[in-house]
C-alpha cells in the first residue's frame, strides 16, 4: 500500500499531471520552493486511504510524529493537495491510544505561522546556506584550531539520530553537549541516577495501579506524557465493572490532575518533603511490622490525611504508586524509597524500558553558566530550546558567549541575541524519528513540501562534519543500523522502512535493559525538614502554552485554562480567604515582589479554587515578545479594546523568578510579598459561575443543585446500578421522529473527561472556529463550538473539580428548530440538527431558546487576514459570515466522507468507522459516538449502562448527547451532587 | 370605562364649530411656533444619532451591541415590545371606545391613532436591525420563490410576529386615514393654490354630504369592529415570542394577557404624555380638558392594578409549578443581579399609578407629567426585566452571564424616540391633530337650531345625541365651510 510521490519541482522525474496538480494546489510552497534545493521529500502515506493520494481534493493520511514537546506522540496529519489541514493521534501507537493534547492539535496552525524564519539569517540579514554552511565552516574550523570551547545547549533531544550526529560533532569539535528542560525534570532523572542507576524517567502504568498518590505531580495535565499517562489513568476509571483506581493529590495550586482526584488535599510547596518523609516512615513501619509513627508528619497540615494514605497504598502494595512532581531531588528521592516500599517498580513502575521524554540536566546547565560568566564559551549552539526566555540563569550570562547561534524556527528572545540563525523546519515538513520509550519509536516524515528554506539541526551539523548524506538519509541511515537489526525481523530494509513509515511507529523488542535495582544508600542522609509558613511563589505551566513554545499559536492562547477559564493573559492566583485577606478582589492588580529578586510582577489577580492560602501561583509561557502580532486580531469597533498594543507582550513573563537551588531549577521556593497596586485588568473567563449550587440567596427550597452534571461515589454508583430501569420516560406526543437509516448520537464519560482540552482544539482545528481575541471572549463571545464546562464542588479543603464537554446535543425536540423564522436549523433524518448558514438571518432567537447554550453567533466578520494561517482551513468546511449562527455538527462531514466511502463500496458504515474530531482526540477515550439505530454499536451500549443520563431531560428536548455519570472512589454510598 | 363625561364638560371654552376649526386649522395654517422648532430640533437631532447608531451597527455588526452568547436579545426586541405596547392605546381609544361609544375619546383619538401608527414604525424597526443579515430580512416573508421546500416556519413565533405587524400596521393606518378624510377636506376649503389641490387628493374630493356622511360613518364602524381583535391578537402573538420558548421566565400561559393589559397600560401611559405637551404647545387646553385627563388616569389605575395583578400571578405560578428553575428565575430577578431593574418595573407599574386614587394628584398636571413618564419607563423596564433576566440565567450555571447595553445600541433607543417624536411633530404641524369633526359632535354649548340637511342623518347614530341636551340644537354653521365637516350625524 505504499504510494511514493515526488513533490519537489527540481526533482519532478515525472512531471505527470497529478503531481504538478498536486504542486499546484499549494500556492505558498511553490514561491517558497525556488530557492530550495533541499533533498527529495518521497514520501509514505499511512494506509487508511493510500490509493487516493495523489488526486486533487481527496484527502490523504501521512503518519508523522509530534514534536510540539518532548513527549513524541504519533500523530496522522490528515493532507489535502499536499498539505496538512489536521492533525489526529495515531491510534496504532499502543501509549497513546490515538489521543493527542491541545499543544499537538494546535501544531498544524504553528507549521502555517506566516512569522517563522524564511531562511539563514546573519544578523538579521538574509543569506543563502551556502553563505552559512562557509561562514560556520570558517569558525568552526578556526575554534578547533585553537581548541575553543564550543557548547551545544539543547531541549531534550528525543530523536536518536540527531543524538548521533551531535555526538560525531561534539568528538570532532571538541564541543559538549548540554541539555535543559524548560520544565525541569532534572531532579527526577537525577534521584533515579541515584537509586537505580539510570537517569531517566520511568514508563509509568497507571492501569496497573489501584492507588496513584501524586504530590504535585500533574501527570494528566501537563507532564511529560500527559497523553499517555491520561490513557493509562482512565483505563482504571471506568466504574462499571465496580473497580476502580483511587487517586490521592496532594498539591499547592489546582491542577487538572488534582481535580481529578478522589481525595485531593492542599499542602504547601514545603510541606512535600515533609510529608513524603512520613510516609516513607509509615511505609517502612508497614514493612518491619512495628507500630506505625511518623513525626515528620508533624510538620505538615492535615498530615492525618497522609497517614491514610499510607495505610491504604500499603494495603495495595504491588498495585500502587507514588508519584512526585516539583524539581526538589530529596522528595524524589523518597517518592523513589515510598516506591521501592511499594513494589511498584517493575509492576507500575518501568525502569528496564525507561522514558527518554526528558533529559535535561540542571547541573550540566550550571556548569555551562559557569564557563558563561567566565567568558570562557567562544561558540554557543542553541536549537530547540529558548534559554534568553526560559532559564534565567543562563539568559543573564548569556552575553559571555562570543558568538549564538539559534537554530529557533521563529524570532524568538534567544535568535535575536545570536548572531546566526539557521531555522529549522517544521516538524511537520521534515524527516525525523523519535524514541520517546526505550524500544518504540515513531517516525516522522514531511506532510508538505517545506513552506520555508529550514534545515535541521541534525543535517546542519552533519554538513559541518562534511557528511554530505541528506536529511532524511541521516535518518534512514540510523534506523537501517540500530532500529532495523532489533525490529525488522526477515524483511527487507525497504520493505520494512515503508511499512514502518506507513505505520508511523516502531516496537521493538529490543533488549530491556535489567530492571535495576535499587539502591537503599543513595538516601543515606535524611533530608532537613521544617515548618514552612511564608508566603511562596508557584510557577507552574498551563495546559496549551507550556513553557512559552506555543505562545505564538492563537489556538492555544484562546483556548481556555482547564483549570481557571481564562484566555490570553497570566494572572496571580490567589485563595478565596489569601484574597480576602488582602482585600484584593478578581481583576485587581497586584505588585509581587522578593527581596532576593529584581524587579516585580505586576498581575491581575484571579481567585482560585482549591489552592493553598500561603500560595500565589503565577503561569509561566507568558510575556513572549512578538506576541504583540495579535494586535490585529480581534474586531476592530468603537467600544471594542484592543487585544495588545504593540510592543506589548501577552501576559507577563515569570520566568525570571524561576531559581537554581542546589543546582536544580525550582519553581516553588521564592518567599515574596504581595501589595496591593490601584487598577483592574479584566481577564477574560469562559465561565462567570463555577458552581452545581445556585447562589445561597437565590436558590429555591429543593432547587440549590443543579442536576445538569451528575456525580456520585463508587458505593453509591454499585448501589444505583442493582435498580436502574425505574424511570422509564414518558412521553405523550406520538414519537413522529422516524429514523429510517442512522441515528447518530453521543455520549460522554464524565468519570475520565479531564477537562485536558484537547478535544476543543481539535473542534477548532476540524471546523474552522474563528479566534476572536481578549475582548470577545471577556464579552463572552467566544467561538468554540464544544466547551467545557468546569464545576467546582466541596470547599477548598475537599474541591472537587468535574468538568462536562457541552456540545450541540442535536435533540429530538429541539427548541432551536422551532423558532427560527426562516428555517436556517432544520432536522435530519439521521438525527441531527443542522444549521444552514446560507439560510440564516441571525435573528438569534434560536440561541436564546437553546437550553445547553451551544450556539455561537459570528458577532463580526473575524480577521482571516493571514493567507498563510488560511492554509490550516479545512476545506470540508464552510468559513462562515458575520451575522450568522453556528453550532457543533457532529463533525457532519466526516460523517458524510464515511457514508460516501462506504456508498462507493457497497457496505455498511462500521461501527467506530466515524469518529468525532472531539472523540479521535480524546486520549481518555470519554467521548463514544455512533449509530444508535444498531443496537450494538458502542454508543447504544454506552447509552444502556446505568450511569447514563442526558443532562436536562425533564425538558423534553431529547437530546442525541447522554452522559455517563461521574463516579468518584470516595468513601460512601449515598448519592451526592456534592462529592 | 364609563367615564366622566357625566361630571366635568369635555370641550370648556364656550366653543362653537367655527371656533373648533379655527383653534385647529390656524396653527397648522399660521406656521411653526419657536416651541415646535425647538420641539423638532431634539427630535431630529436624537433621529440622527439613532441613524448614525443603526447604520455603523449595520456596516460593523451586532457585536457592537452589549450581546453575548447567553444574551441574545438585549434592548433590541425590549424595544420592539415596548414600541409595540405604545401602538395600543390608539387602537384601544380609536376602535374599542368608538365602538363602546365613549365620547370623551374624541378629542384625543386623533393623536393617539397617529402615535399607534409612529410607534408601530418604531417597532418594526428593531426586528429588522436586530438581524445579523437585515439586508435578507425580506426572507422572513413568504413570497413565492424558487428555492423549493425552503420557505419561512410557519411554527416560529417571530414569522407569527411578521404577520401581526404587518396587519396592525395596515389596518391602524387605514382606519387613521379614513378618519383624517372630513378633517383633511375642512383644512382643504380653508386653503388656496396648490395646497388646496393637494389637500383635496388627500380627502378624495370630500364633499360632505348627507350619503356621504352615512358610507362614512358605516365603514368607520366596520373598520373598528375589524381594529378591535387587534388589540387583542397583537400582543397576545408578540408575547408567544417567549411563551412559547422554554427558558423559564418565558414559558408562561400567563403572558398574552398579561403583554396586552401592560400595552393599554403603557399605551395609555404615552397618551397621556403626548396630550399633556400638546395641549400645552398647540394651545388646546380647552379640547384636551379635566375630563379628558381624569378619564385616563382612571384607566391607568386600572391596567396599572391588573397588571401588578399580572405580576403576582407569575410570582404565584412560579412558586406553585414546583419547578426549581422557574423559581430561581424569579428569585434571581428579584435579588439577582438585576434586581435593580425588577424593582424599578415594580415600583413604577404597581405602585405610581396608585397614586391616581388621588384628586390631588389627577389635577396636578406636572405630578400627572412626570408619573405619565414614570409608567413607560417602569413599561420599557417590564420588557427589559422579561427578555435579559430570564436568559442571563437559564439552565446552565456554566452560561450564566450579564448583560451591559453599549453606547450604540442606547443611540438605536435614542434615535427611536427621535424618530417617533419627529413624526409626531410634523404630524401636529402638517395635520389636524384633533378631530374636528367628531369633537364638533361633543360640544355642550346650547346651540340655535339646526338646518333641515341635519335631521336626515340624525338617526344614524342616534347615540351620538344622547350626549347632547335633548333640547339642544347646533349653532348655524358659522361660514359654508363648516357645513362639509360638522354634522353628519348629529
Amino acid at each position: 500500500m505504499l504510494t511514493e510521490s515526488v513533490l519537489l519541482p527540481g526533482d519532478l522525474t515525472d512531471p505527470s499531471r497529478r503531481a504538478f496538480l498536486q504542486m499546484a494546489g499549494f500556492g505558498i510552497a511553490s514561491a517558497a520552493m525556488t530557492g530550495c534545493s533541499r533533498a527529495p521529500s518521497i514520501l509514505a502515506l499511512a494506509s487508511p486511504s493510500a490509493s487516493t493520494a495523489l488526486t486533487p481534493g481527496v484527502p490523504y493520511w501521512v503518519a508523522s510524529a509530534c514534536a510540539g514537546c518532548s513527549s513524541s506522540c504519533g500523530i496522522l496529519a490528515r493532507c489535502r493537495d499536499g498539505r496538512p489541514i489536521k492533525l489526529e493521534g495515531n491510534p496504532d501507537q499502543l501509549a497513546t491510544g490515538g489521543g493527542l493534547c491541545s499543544t499537538g492539535q494546535a501544531e498544524v496552525l504553528s507549521l502555517y505561522d506566516s512569522l517563522r524564519i524564511q531562511g539563514p539569517l546573519e544578523q538579521g540579514e538574509s543569506r543563502s546556506w551556502d553563505q552559512a554552511d562557509a561562514a560556520m565552516q570558517t569558525l568552526l574550523n578556526a575554534l578547533h584550531g585553537k581548541r575553543g570551547n564550543i557548547r551545544l545547549l539543547t531541549s531534550t533531544v528525543t530523536s536518536p539520530s540527531t543524538r548521533l550526529q551531535i555526538e560525531s560533532f561534539a568528538t570532532q569539535f571538541g564541543a559538549e553537549h548540554v541539555e535543559y528542560d524548560a520544565l525541569s525534570y532534572s531532579a527526577q532523572l537525577d534521584a533515579n541516577a541515584a537509586t537505580h542507576g539510570v537517569r531517566a524517567l520511568p514508563r509509568v502504568a497507571l492501569d496497573k495501579a489501584d492507588v496513584i498518590a501524586s504530590f504535585g505531580a500533574d501527570f494528566l495535565g501537563t507532564g511529560y506524557a500527559p497523553v499517555e499517562h491520561s490513557a493509562s489513568w482512565a483505563a482504571n476509571r471506568r466504574p462499571d465493572s465496580g473497580h476502580m483506581s483511587r487517586h490521592w493529590q496532594f498539591e499547592s495550586i489546582l491542577t487538572v490532575t488534582g481535580g481529578m482526584a478522589d481525595e485531593r488535599h492542599r499542602i504547601a510547596p514545603l510541606e512535600v518533603l515533609p510529608a513524603l518523609a512520613g510516609l516513607v516512615e509509615l511505609l517502612s513501619c508497614y514493612a518491619n511490622r512495628i507500630e506505625p509513627t511518623a513525626k515528620s508528619l508533624e510538620l505538615v497540615e492535615g498530615g492525618e490525611a497522609v497517614e491514610r494514605l499510607a495505610h491504604e497504598l500499603w494495603e495495595n502494595r504491588g498495585k500502587s504508586v507514588v508519584l512526585c512532581g516539583g524539581n526538589q531531588f530529596k522528595a524524589q528521592l523518597y517518592a523513589n524509597q515510598a516506591n521501592e516500599l511499594l513494589g511498584a517498580y517493575g509492576t507500575v513502575l518501568d525502569l528496564a524500558k525507561p522514558s527518554y521524554q526528558k533529559r535535561g540536566d540542571d547541573r550540566a546547565v550550571a556548569g555551562l553558566v559557569e564557563e558563561l560568566e567566565a567568558g570562557r564559551v567562544d561558540l554557543l549552539l542553541v536549537a530547540g530550546c529558548n534559554p534568553a526566555y526560559d532559564r534565567p540563569d543562563i539568559a543573564a550570562v548569556l552575553g559571555g558567549a562570543a558568538t549564538i547561534v539559534s537554530f529557533g524556527g521563529t524570532v524568538d528572545e534567544t535568535s535575536k541575541l545570536a548572531s546566526w540563525s539557521l531555522p529549522e523546519p517544521h516538524f511537520l515538513e521534515s524527516w525525523g524519528e523519535a524514541e520517546p520509550v526505550h524500544g518504540e519509536w515513531v517516525l516522522s516524515q514531511p506532510t508538505v513540501a517545506p513552506l520555508f528554506n529550514g534545515r535541521t539541526l541534525r543535517e546542519s551539523l552533519a554538513k559541518w562534519l562534511g557528511d554530505e548524506r541528506s536529511d532524511r538519509e541521516l535518518c534512514d541511515d540510523y534506523l537501517r543500523e540500530v532500529v532495523f537489526p532489533a525490529a525488522g525481523g526477515d524483511a527487507k530494509f525497504e520493505d520494512f522502512l515503508a511499512l514502518a513509515r506507513q505505520r508511523g511507529t516502531i516496537e521493538a523488542p529490543r533488549e530491556e535493559l535489567d530492571q535495576p535495582t535499587f539502591n537503599a544508600r543513595a538516601i543515606r542522609q535524611p533530608a532537613e525538614l521544617k515548618a514552612d509558613t511564608s508566603l511562596k511563589l508557584v510557577l507552574y505551566p498551563k495546559v496549551g502554552l507550556r513553557d512559552g513554545a506555543h505562545a505564538h499559536n492563537p489556538w492555544l492562547q484562546e483556548l481556555p485554562d482547564p483549570v481557571s477559564h481564562i484566555v490570553w493573559d497570566n494572572y496571580a492566583a490567589l485563595s478565596r480567604a489569601h484574597a480576602e485577606e488582602l482585600g484584593v478582589a478578581e481583576g485587581d492588580l497586584v505588585r509581587i515582589s522578593c527581596a532576593d529578586v529584581e524587579g516585580a510582577l505586576e498581575l491581575p489577580v484571579h481567585i482560585q479554587a482549591g489552592q493553598h492560602d500561603r500560595v500565589v501561583a503565577v503561569a509561566l509561557g507568558y510575556g513572549r515578545i512578538g506576541t504583540d502580532r495579535f494586535a490585529n486580531l480581534a474586531p476592530k469597533w468603537l467600544e471594542g479594546n484592543a487585544l495588545i498594543e504593540a510592543g506589548e507582550t501577552i501576559g507577563v513573563n515569570a520566568a525570571p523568578w524561576l531559581r537554581i537551588v542546589d543546582g536544580r531549577q525550582r519553581s516553588d521556593v521564592l518567599d515574596v510579598t504581595i501589595t496591593k497596586l490601584d487598577g483592574n485588568h479584566e481577564l477574560a473567563c469562559t465561565q462567570d459561575y463555577h458552581r452545581l449550587e445556585v447562589p445561597e440567596h437565590l436558590a429555591p427550597k429543593g432547587g440549590e443543585v443543579r442536576d445538569v452534571l451528575q456525580r456520585t461515589v463508587l458505593g453509591a454508583h454499585a448501589a444505583h446500578a442493582s435498580h436502574v430501569g425505574d424511570a422509564a420516560a414518558v412521553n405523550l406526543w406520538p414519537d413522529d421522529h422516524k429514523r429510517p437509516g442512522h441515528n447518530w448520537a453521543m455520549v460522554v464519560d464524565l468519570s475520565v473527561c479531564t477537562g485536558c482540552s484537547g478535544c476543543v482544539v481539535s473542534c477548532q482545528a476540524e471546523n474552522n472556529v474563528p479566534v476572536v481575541g481578549r475582548d470577545e471572549v471577556a464579552r463572552h463571545r467566544e467561538m468554540h463550538w464544544l466547551r467545557i464546562d468546569r464545576y467546582y464542588g466541596g470547599d477548598d479543603d475537599a474541591l472537587r473539580v468535574s468538568h462536562q464537554p457541552m456540545m450541540c446535543h442535536h435533540c429530538d425536540n429541539a427548541p432551536c428548530e422551532s423558532v427560527c423564522p426562516v428555517l436556517a436549523t432544520v432536522h435530519s433524518s439521521e438525527g441531527l440538527n443542522q444549521q444552514v448558514y446560507n439560510r440564516c438571518v441571525g435573528t438569534r432567537y434560536c440561541a436564546n431558546t437553546c437550553p445547553y447554550k451551544v450556539r455561537r453567533f459570528n458577532w463580526f466578520d473575524y480577521p482571516r487576514d493571514d493567507e498563510h494561517a488560511n492554509h490550516a482551513l479545512n476545506p470540508d468546511v464552510t468559513v462562515r459570515s458575520r451575522g450568522v449562527m453556528e453550532k457543533c455538527s457532529m463533525c457532519a462531514q466526516r460523517i458524510q466522507e464515511a457514508k460516501n466511502a462506504a456508498h462507493r463500496e457497497g457496505r455498511a458504515i462500521a461501527d467506530g468507522e466515524i469518529q468525532t474530531a472531539c472523540q479521535q482526540s480524546c486520549p481518555t477515550k470519554a467521548i463514544v459516538f455512533g449509530d444508535l439505530s444498531d443496537p450494538s454499536s458502542d454508543v447504544s451500549l454506552a447509552m444502556g449502562r446505568p450511569r447514563h443520563y442526558r443532562a436536562l431531560e425533564e425538558l423534553n428536548v431529547r437530546p442525541s448527547v447522554g452522559y455517563l455519570t461521574e463516579v468518584r472512589n470516595a468513601p460512601g454510598t449515598e448519592a451526592s451532587h456534592e462529592g | 370605562m364609563k367615564a366622566s363625561s357625566g361630571e366635568l364638560p369635555l370641550i370648556t371654552g364656550g366653543k362653537t364649530l367655527s371656533d373648533v376649526t379655527r383653534d385647529v386649522c390656524t396653527p397648522i395654517e399660521r406656521g411653526p411656533t419657536a416651541l415646535w422648532r425647538v420641539g423638532m430640533l431634539f427630535a431630529v437631532g436624537a433621529l440622527a444619532l439613532g441613524v448614525l447608531s443603526v447604520g455603523y451597527q449595520i456596516k460593523t455588526g451586532i457585536g457592537t451591541w452589549g450581546l453575548n452568547r447567553t444574551v441574545g436579545w438585549g434592548f433590541d426586541i425590549t424595544n420592539f415590545v415596548f414600541w409595540v405596547g405604545i401602538g395600543h392605546a390608539g387602537t384601544l381609544i380609536s376602535a374599542v371606545l368608538l365602538l363602546f361609544r365613549q365620547k370623551w375619546r374624541t378629542s384625543i383619538n386623533r393623536s393617539a391613532e397617529a402615535m399607534t401608527i409612529f410607534a408601530v414604525i418604531c417597532a418594526a424597526i428593531f426586528p429588522l436591525i436586530h438581524m445579523g443579515r437585515p439586508w435578507l430580512a425580506y426572507w422572513v416573508f413568504p413570497y413565492p420563490n424558487f428555492r423549493g421546500p425552503l420557505w419561512v416556519n410557519f411554527r416560529s413565533a417571530l414569522l407569527w410576529d411578521v404577520f401581526a405587524i404587518s396587519t396592525y400596521f395596515i389596518i391602524s393606518l387605514t382606519f387613521w386615514y379614513v378618519g383624517l378624510i372630513p378633517d383633511l377636506a375642512t383644512m382643504r376649503d380653508r386653503a388656496n393654490g396648490l395646497r388646496k389641490r393637494i389637500l383635496g387628493t388627500l380627502s378624495f374630493g370630500w364633499r360632505g354630504t348627507a350619503r356621504t356622511w352615512s358610507r362614512y360613518e358605516t365603514a368607520c364602524m366596520l373598520l373598528a369592529a375589524l381594529a378591535t381583535p387587534l388589540v387583542v391578537s397583537v400582543h397576545s402573538v408578540v408575547s408567544s415570542d417567549f411563551a412559547t420558548a422554554v427558558i423559564p421566565g418565558w414559558h408562561a400561559n400567563v403572558f398574552p394577557p398579561y403583554f396586552v393589559i401592560g400595552a393599554v397600560f403603557s399605551g395609555f401611559a404615552m397618551v397621556l404624555t403626548l396630550m399633556l405637551v400638546a395641549r400645552k404647545v398647540m394651545h388646546f387646553e380647552d379640547y384636551i380638558t379635566s375630563a379628558h385627563l381624569t378619564a385616563m388616569c382612571k384607566i391607568l389605575v386600572f391596567t396599572g392594578t391588573i397588571v401588578g395583578l399580572a405580576y403576582m400571578t407569575e410570582l404565584f405560578i412560579a412558586w406553585y409549578s414546583g419547578s426549581n428553575y422557574e423559581q430561581f428565575v424569579f428569585n434571581n430577578r428579584m435579588s439577582g443581579p438585576f434586581a435593580w431593574a425588577y424593582w424599578t418595573m415594580f415600583s413604577c407599574n404597581v405602585i405610581s399609578p396608585q397614586l391616581l386614587w388621588f384628586r390631588k394628584v389627577r389635577e396636578n398636571l406636572f405630578v400627572l407629567f412626570i408619573l405619565s413618564l414614570v409608567i413607560n419607563v417602569g413599561m420599557w423596564f417590564e420588557r427589559f426585566v422579561i427578555i435579559v433576566t430570564s436568559i442571563h440565567r437559564d439552565f446552565l450555571p456554566s452560561s450564566w452571564s450579564g448583560y451591559v447595553p453599549t453606547w450604540i445600541e442606547v443611540g438605536a433607543l435614542v434615535g427611536s424616540f427621535g424618530l417617533f417624536f419627529t413624526c409626531f411633530l410634523l404630524f401636529c404641524r402638517f395635520g389636524p391633530a384633533i378631530a374636528m369633526f367628531e369633537v364638533k359632535s361633543v360640544l355642550t354649548r346650547p346651540v340655535r337650531a339646526i338646518d333641515a340637511r341635519r335631521s336626515a342623518s340624525s338617526s344614524k347614530e342616534p347615540s351620538a345625541s344622547e350626549s347632547l341636551s335633548p333640547s339642544s340644537s347646533e349653532e348655524a354653521p358659522a361660514s359654508d365651510r363648516d357645513l362639509t365637516t360638522a354634522g353628519a350625524g348629529q
